[in-house]
């Protein structure tokens, strides 16, 4: 009589390892950023000073509150360079997300519609770039775009240019290595859910007079929105916080969170202050999340 | 002048590969008539279908529909509207939105009135703003028929418009359709498989086996006068008694030789067959008359039905046979009797 219980027991236990592994590898971590982002640089090692003293008992407790300083972020509002970055990093990623879905849907589309066998085939094929290391692509992509590089050799030997064009360490090349990385978030969520439509709805459209274009907004586009919501979730999120592919490919003027972030940490040294950015950075990441986090449920529904 | 046939198909074959899902096809219906497609799955009845509203494309052969050619034409261009199995709303809209859609183009309260029209004559006035997924499957049901009728086609193609529903509910739906399509005057081509629904609606059944017609026709001539074993098998219960051919004769019946004796049976085309072609007789049930003149036969069971008694007999060689008359005196279970039957309600099959 006792199994059902013990049932209970073993399905309480293996429910566990998310939350422990949320607990130990994001949780407890955002908690030392976020105290740290309360903290004052110092020339020390680490560089900030201990807010809590665990020695003192209640008058540590105490004082810990009392050095609450909240600074930092009073840094992070005032400063133009970092609401820019703020803003730019948004722009960037929200630009980003509209060329994802423009070039995402078309691609998904034709992948839902190819023959069911050559699906599995093309899918995998999306998902190849995964087999070399990203930080390799995108310096693959610094060998495409620069002055010397295979993108103006081809354009001038074609004779479309005659002086080379400069793409590199400017924001098209950011974008170009946005799109590029951040593409197959796209279309595999898209390709997921296009795959699902069923395909007499496009027919019976079709039956009652709507050409290929009408066909298209009014039905499939309508019926994707799930994947689109699922698709730009995953990219923009990871884009605003990119700090790789700005570094690499983008100039100076390219003004994003991450790279302010990195700048903060390791160039000036200000671990407090680059611990505000990324206690921001994630706010501003969780109202999508929240936002798209009901789509994504429905879309786990709806298989 | 007779006006131009609702759609009017020749020699149509539609190959998938080496599956010949549709061969050689040729078929003529009347305007206003009310026909349906009868056969088992895979038989090519939904393929010839999708055919017509423009989703396959024939390998060969042509369809016209109200005597226009329109084998080139995509489903968009052609004057044929479809009831799909699945009904096929559109998820995400409204039932106004789901029976206006094929209405695009009209003025705004041109649209109004006809989608009002239409609400009223499927009876589902207080439901245009509901979702399909908040309907019930009959209210589904009567909006894809809205749908598919808001653009007053020359022809309506119906993919087992009556599967998804229960057996109560088919059987009054099946009236509403049939006095649907008698006020609309159009011409309608239902799929099915279930041959008392394609008896209960058509004014003619086309009877399909392996990608072509192997009969078309009215109920009762189908019923009455099948052409073969399966057909006959297909609108009901049949009895089938083996034997072969007598020679030739000037009349309408003609003489099969039975392991019991000679009877006479329509000739049903087969007058010209040489003698001694091994044939089967088919007789539908209530057309067997027990006691007089006859092949020997045994009563085995018989069941009592209320306004019919039915029994269970065999012949000699053991050839089980159905018989169905009404309640009253007749053969008792176990006894000896004769079975007869008039020869013009028998007909003879090639076996």
């Amino acid at each position: 009589m006792g199994a059902p219980k013990q049932d209970r027991i073993v399905a309480r236990f293996l429910r566990l390892p998310p939350f422990v592994w949320l607990g130990l590898f994001f949780l407890l971590p955002f908690l030392v950023t976020l105290k740290i982002s309360l903290s004052e640089p110092a020339t020390a090692i680490p560089p900030y000073l201990p807010l809590l003293d665990w020695q003192g008992g209640l008058d540590g407790w105490s004082s810990f509150f009392e050095a609450l300083d909240f600074d930092n972020y009073l840094t992070l509002a005032r400063d133009d360079l970092y609401q820019a970055a703020i803003l730019g990093s948004l722009a960037y990623a929200g630009a980003a997300t509209v060329v994802l879905v423009t070039i995402g849907m078309p691609i998904a589309y034709a992948l839902a519609r190819a023959p069911r066998r050559w699906q599995p085939v093309m899918v995998a094929l999306v998902v190849v770039p995964f087999w070399t290391s990203f930080l390799i692509r995108i310096y693959a992509w610094i060998a495409i775009l620069k002055q010397e590089g295979l993108l103006n050799l081809i354009l001038f030997k074609l004779g479309i240019i005659t002086h080379p064009l400069v793409i590199l360490n400017t924001d098209a090349a950011v974008m170009i290595g946005l799109v590029y990385a951040y593409l197959p978030f796209m279309v595999l969520p898209l390709y997921a859910v296009m795959n699902r439509l069923d395909p007499t709805l496009r027919e019976a459209a079709a039956d009652l007079g709507a050409g290929p274009v009408r066909v298209f907004w009014s039905v499939t586009l309508p019926l994707s929105l799930p994947g689109i919501a699922a698709g730009a979730g995953l990219c923009f999120i990871p884009m605003v916080g990119e700090f790789v592919i700005p570094d690499l490919l983008g100039g100076s003027e390219t003004l994003m969170l991450g790279r302010v972030l990195w700048s903060e940490f390791f160039s000036n040294r200000d671990w407090p202050l680059a611990a505000a950015v990324a206690v921001v950075l994630l706010a501003i990441v969780i109202g999508p999340v929240v936002l798209f986090r009901d789509s994504l449920r429905a879309d786990g529904e709806g298989a | 002048m007779a006006p131009a046939p609702s759609l009017r198909v020749r020699g149509l074959v539609k190959r998938f590969g080496s599956f010949v899902a549709v061969d050689g096809l040729d078929l003529a219906l009347t305007p206003g008539e009310f026909f349906c497609l009868l056969g088992p799955s895979g038989c090519g009845k939904s393929t010839l279908l999708r055919m017509v509203a423009g989703f396959e494309t024939p390998t060969e052969g042509t369809i016209e529909v109200a005597g226009a050619d329109v084998t080139g034409l995509p489903p968009h261009r052609r004057p044929v509207n479809m009831m799909f199995q699945s009904y096929a709303l559109f998820p995400h809209m409204s039932v106004v939105a789901n029976i206006g859609y094929g209405l695009k183009g009209l003025p705004k309260a041109k649209t109004e009135a006809r989608v009002a029209e239409l609400l009223r004559l499927v009876r589902l006035e207080g439901f245009q703003d509901r979702r399909p997924d908040t309907l019930s499957g009959g209210q589904r049901q009567r909006v894809a028929l809205a749908r598919a009728i808001a653009r007053e086609p020359a022809l309506l193609l119906l993919d087992e418009p009556l599967g998804a529903l229960d057996r109560g509910l088919r059987e009054e739906t099946q009236g509403e359709l049939r006095g649907l399509q008698r006020r609309l005057g159009t011409s309608f081509v239902v799929v099915t498989h279930d041959p008392e629904e394609a008896m209960m609606l058509a004014d003619r059944i086309g009877v399909m086996e392996r990608g072509r017609l192997v009969q078309v026709g009215p109920p009762a001539e189908l019923y009455r006068r099948p052409v073969s074993r399966y057909v006959a098998g297909l609108l009901g219960d049949v009895n089938l008694i083996s034997g072969h051919l007598g020679p030739p004769g000037a009349e309408d019946t003609r003489e099969v030789v039975t392991a019991h004796g000679a009877v006479r049976a329509a000739a049903n085309g087969v007058d010209t067959a040489a003698e001694g072609t091994a044939v089967v007789v088919a007789i539908r049930p209530e057309s067997l008359i027990l006691g007089g003149d006859g092949l020997p036969a045994t009563v085995e069971e018989t069941t009592f039905l209320g306004d019919r008694v039915r029994r269970l007999l065999h012949l000699a060689d053991g050839t089980p046979l159905r018989a169905s008359g009404p309640p009253g005196s007749g053969p008792e279970r176990g006894t000896g009797t004769t079975v007869g039957f008039d020869p013009a309600d028998a007909v003879i099959l090639p076996d």
